[in-house]
């Protein structure tokens, strides 16, 4: 079968020579069950492409940000409605700056805040394939949906790479998926590394997810990197203050 | 505007992520085009957004697979899609309102065809059978899903195998085609 689609699909992407072009048209004619092959692959591209289409309506209904907004060329109708984009964007602004003002000093808007300066970014590496430097563009690109599932590939195909696994993990942690991110983390930790981050990244995520035992344990953590004269020691002992 | 044009045009040619972001970027800069739709096909709201999108979707990949030559803006390119599909949809529901349904939604691929081909593939596929294959679609594996839709994406089987770890460009290829056969499977007894 597979030979069949390959055959129909040449055909479709116009890879077929004119003759053979013209061979597989009076195929469709005369030959019954090869229609009925053609018919289902074109029925099936439609069938996907309506789900793609459905796919990319949602991915472009999302609301934007407002670095995005920028790009954004407004609708000239008329003065009230040139100017809404602006009044939602001054009362975002205003929601916004409300919000840091009364939050920014909560443990979770400290890891928040920290994690997004810190680590949304990774430097060049040199992964094992093509697809860690997909995945990398894709985790810098602030795309952490995609990313996740590209470290999660990558995760079965080489486990126990040590920075797939914080990749990973700053992905869980980036979309607020919490619990895989602690065991992301959990996992790194007990990794021999010349500089291991796993634990402050825990702290992080607990601090982050903010509940009484969350922030308990994170204090624990935080104090053995203040402790440890770690790489996050100074940050460790500076948001000890503050918890 | 011919900057943001360029913009949008060098991002869709880039990598994944780029490309996503200017997806959108290229639904969000033209999508006033839905109330022109409005106004001009009197189509409603949801008809416009659908033929929008569409025509989003289509010039997208028009670009990705070289068809966009520049010769016009994208502004004015992409509304000569939205156009078309607009007035296609007018034509299907006033000249034949009780089949439009069944009609609506054959597959662009058989425009390649020659007429007596593609009345022959034409009549073997209605509007249940795409939906039943689109529904089936759900039943094959994440795996299988999400190769099958990178494929109807533009992606190359090169970029599905680099991006899904596949060991070559082949075994992309078989799996994706396997994948096509899964679905057959599923929808059979269901068309028989």
């Amino acid at each position: 079968m597979e030979e069949t689609y390959n055959y129909i699909e040449a055909y479709f992407t116009q890879t077929l020579s004119e003759s053979e072009r013209k061979v597989f048209e009076q195929r469709c004619i005369d030959d019954e069950a090869f229609a009925n092959d053609v018919a289902f692959y074109a029925a099936s591209r439609q069938a996907i492409r309506q789900q793609l289409l459905q796919q990319k309506q949602e991915q472009w209904a999302e609301t934007t940000s407002a670095e995005q907004i920028q790009h954004i060329k407004p609708v000239s109708r008329s003065l009230v409605r040139r100017m809404m984009p602006y009044a939602a964007a001054a009362c975002v602004i205003l929601f916004v700056a409300v919000y840091f003002i009364t939050q920014n000093s909560s443990p979770g808007s400290l890891a928040r805040g920290f994690a997004d300066k810190n680590f949304s970014h990774i430097n060049n590496v040199l992964g094992p394939s093509d697809t860690m430097q997909q995945a990398v563009e894709v985790f810098n690109n602030k795309d952490y949906a995609a990313a996740k599932k590209m470290f999660e590939l990558l995760q079965k195909k080489y486990p126990g790479d040590a920075d797939e696994k914080k990749y990973l993990g700053l992905s869980y942690l980036f979309t607020q998926d919490y619990d895989k991110a602690l065991h992301e983390f959990d996992s790194l930790a007990k990794m021999q590394l010349q500089s291991n981050p796993g634990n402050f990244l825990k702290a992080i995520t607990l601090m982050e997810r903010g509940s009484r035992s969350d922030l308990e344990q994170a204090k624990q953590l935080l104090q053995q990197e203040a402790d440890s004269n770690t790489e996050w020691s100074g940050q460790a002992k500076d948001w000890l203050k503050k918890m | 505007m011919v900057t943001h044009d360029e913009e949008i045009l060098q991002g869709l040619k880039s990598g994944y992520s780029q490309r996503i972001a200017r997806e959108k970027d290229l639904y969000l800069v033209y999508n006033y085009f839905i109330d022109e739709g409005c106004r001009k096909y009197n189509l409603t709201r949801d008809d416009s957004f659908s033929m929008y999108s569409d025509a989003v979707l289509a010039t997208i990949h028009n670009i990705i697979s070289g068809s966009f030559d520049g010769r016009s803006s994208l502004k004015t390119y992409l509304f000569q899609i939205f156009s078309n599909k607009c007035i296609d949809l007018i034509r299907k529901s006033t000249t034949n309102k009780e089949s439009v349904h069944q009609s609506a939604g054959l597959p662009d691929l058989l425009e390649q065809l020659p007429d007596a081909a593609k009345n022959v593939i034409e009549k073997l596929i209605d509007a249940q059978k795409i939906k039943a294959i689109k529904e089936q679609l759900a039943n094959i594996g994440e795996k299988c899903r999400e190769i099958l839709l990178l494929f109807e994406d533009g992606f190359t089987d090169r970029e599905i195998a680099a991006r899904l770890l596949y060991n070559s460009v082949a075994v992309a290829k078989t799996t994706r085609l396997r994948c096509l056969d899964k679905l057959r499977e599923r929808i059979k007894p269901n068309t028989k």
